[in-house]
């Protein structure tokens, strides 16, 4: 059954909510496919939409129009799928149940609430570094507010345009000034140490990520991850035309016995960390983003990347980032080294690679 | 050209080695170059190794290191002239290049092994980049880059020359033959260096010597399979734990960042 036709029998729209909703079942539509196509597997998504948008509905029915807010929305939303007893669901199709549960929301209400309610168990922190971000913070802080954080703490430092005066006025944003340029290794640091949630997503200011592609890493970190990576490795070109970064990363993740990680890093953003991965690792060590994630590599902790985020296009080029042998890379290298530094000091300069002396190696592979 | 062992099978070898007449290795008593040949039951393709290393200098010597052979690799040797270190306990090949290094007389030495010919031409560039005052003279080559998994020797060896700040030498290792360096490099980092190849090429970096890829010999082709199937070769886990021994030899000389900067972080801000 398609989602087109289940949808149809229900009540007319009004036209922004559909406009608004066609851009989502476009960006939804590998839920579909998801299930690899046995049709049972996709009946029951559907059928659990249908019931996501009918409880939606009822949800907003009963109550005034003064109530009808995202927070309602989230809590409903919250309640019903406890009920509903589906933990068992994939990130992908609780994000589709959500939608489903929003479109009924929204059309009982005849609201065009855009807010995405998640069912998380625990509260999740939202942390943004910004310096000099006048142009895109309004963005990322209205992209975030879609979510339901505890709170988001936004780390301006060095700032010398609006930055300020562009964050918009919610009850959810705690604005924290620094008049020194810090950086975001050492802002995010910050910001771990202040946050109160039982986990924390980490972005920048300088890249609008939608609230669509946040939503998964808040899944997965409420659903018992350590750290949640973004998987970057589908914007990345084959090993040949890899820069020296990039490579760094990789060689990180496979001699810590992470292969399946590839160039996936703390380096990059989006990432989330359980408050229990912040305690293992420390909040200072943070500031060295490879150096942490050896740390959680080395101390079992659950490490996934669990859906692709585009950053690698969006970045914003500076004059620092750009070239082979420019500052960042040479930092991040350098982090890359204190990485195997901080794994050789708990598990010796070979990291557990094989220490078999040569002679008996020659005579496993050369004798007669 | 590049003939893989044992490819044309012992007899075809035979046959078109009774052609030829047969050229002896000629030792020369005051040598510029030292070849360096570790050689473990290496019957088969070490005539054409040797036929190849007479070829690559008039002023020559050829040193077969003979490590654990119970196939009369030393007395094929010793046929053709070359000079012989027998060792009755196999050592492999990096331990074999040490001892092999340590009894060169040239001031150029020469790598490259015995289970591999490659023509005399391909070996020329090595010596003559190092006669040209290069010190270490790599192979430019990197290893398979192609397929969906990279493997993790190549992946070492790309990240450790990054980590050097020596990208440009791309997958270019000490680990791979043919190689040259002038005995001067060998003294300085010290000939039990040589043993771990890759921390070797850390030491040579880190005093700066002047380390180039200057030829490509595509030797993976050439290198026959010895491990077939699931099984992981364990030379993969000690090359790959060589490089890491590599890094922390970095991390010795040059700091837990191996000297690259802070790029001013204020650490301290955040507790």
């Amino acid at each position: 059954m398609s989602r087109t036709k289940l949808e149809k029998p229900i009540g007319p729209r009004r036209s922004a909510v559909r406009a608004q909703d066609r851009s989502r079942r476009k960006r939804s539509l590998p839920l579909l496919k998801a299930g690899k196509g046995t049709e049972q597997g996709r009946t029951e998504i559907g059928e659990l939409e249908q019931q996501a948008f009918l409880a939606g509905y009822s949800a907003a029915s009963g109550h005034e129009d003064s109530s009808l807010s995202y927070d309602h929305l989230q809590s409903a939303f919250l309640d019903w799928f406890k009920e509903a007893k589906r933990q068992a669901l994939s990130w992908r199709n609780i994000l589709a149940v959500s939608s489903a549960y929003r479109r009924g929301y929204n059309t009982a209400a005849k609201q065009t609430l855009t807010g995405i309610p998640l069912p998380l168990r625990g509260t999740v922190s939202a942390v943004v570094s910004a310096c000099n971000e006048e142009r895109t913070i309004a963005a990322v802080i209205s992209e975030l507010i879609r979510l339901p954080f505890r709170e988001i703490i936004v780390i301006l430092n060095g700032c010398k345009d609006r930055s300020y005066d562009c964050i918009r006025r919610h009850d959810k944003v705690i604005v924290v000034c620094c008049p020194d340029r810090l950086g975001h290794d050492v802002a995010r640091g910050i910001g771990a140490s202040l946050a109160a949630g039982d986990a924390v997503l980490f972005t920048d200011g300088d890249i609008v990520l939608s609230a669509e592609d946040l939503a998964p890493l808040l899944l997965e970190i409420d659903q018992g991850a350590d750290v949640v990576l973004n998987d970057i490795s589908p914007y990345l070109p084959p090993f040949s035309k890899q820069d020296a970064v990039t490579r760094s990363k990789m060689f990180l993740n496979y001699m810590l016995g992470r292969p399946d990680l590839k160039a996936n890093s703390l380096t990059a953003v989006p990432h989330a960390l359980s408050r229990r991965a912040i305690s293992a690792i420390g909040a200072r060590t943070l500031i060295v983003p490879p150096k942490a994630q050896a740390l959680a590599i080395v101390k079992g902790l659950k490490i996934r990347a669990p859906k692709p985020v585009d950053v690698v296009k969006r970045n914003r080029l500076r004059s620092g980032n750009v070239g082979e042998g420019n500052e960042v890379a040479s930092l991040i290298l350098g982090d890359h080294i204190e990485a195997f530094q901080a794994a050789m000091e708990l598990q010796g300069a070979r990291l557990g690679m094989t220490k078999m002396p040569r002679s008996k190696l020659a005579r496993k592979r050369n004798g007669r | 050209m590049l003939r893989k062992r044992r490819l044309a099978g012992g007899a075809r070898q035979r046959a078109r080695d009774s052609k030829r007449p047969v050229r002896r290795v000629l030792n020369h008593p005051n040598p510029i170059v030292s070849i360096i040949i570790p050689a473990m039951n290496e019957r088969a393709t070490l005539p054409g190794v040797l036929r190849e290393t007479c070829r690559v200098h008039p002023r020559s010597e050829t040193i077969v290191v003979a490590n654990g052979s119970t196939d009369g690799t030393p007395a094929i040797a010793r046929k053709w002239g070359a000079r012989v270190i027998v060792t009755e306990e196999p050592l492999g090949h990096d331990v074999g290049r040490r001892v092999g290094a340590e009894a060169a007389r040239g001031r150029i030495l020469l790598f490259i092994d015995a289970d591999m010919i490659i023509p005399a031409t391909e070996l020329r560039p090595y010596v003559k980049a190092v006669s040209e005052g290069v010190d270490v003279a790599l192979n430019d080559y990197s290893g398979p880059l192609e397929g969906r998994e990279i493997h993790p020797v190549v992946l070492a060896k790309y990240s450790l020359n990054s980590l050097l700040g020596r990208s440009d030498l791309k997958g270019a290792s000490l680990t791979a033959v043919p190689h040259a360096m002038s005995r001067s490099v060998a003294e300085a980092i010290g000939y039990e260096a040589l043993e771990v190849p890759p921390l070797a090429l850390v030491a040579a970096l880190l005093r700066g010597y002047k380390v180039r890829a200057v030829h490509s010999v595509p030797v993976g082709r050439m290198n026959p399979i010895k491990y077939r199937g699931r099984q992981e070769d364990p030379l993969t886990g000690l090359i790959v734990g060589d490089h890491l021994e590599a890094v922390h030899r970095l991390i010795l000389e040059r700091g837990s960042r191996g000297g690259y900067s802070d790029l001013g972080r204020q650490r301290d801000k955040v507790r």
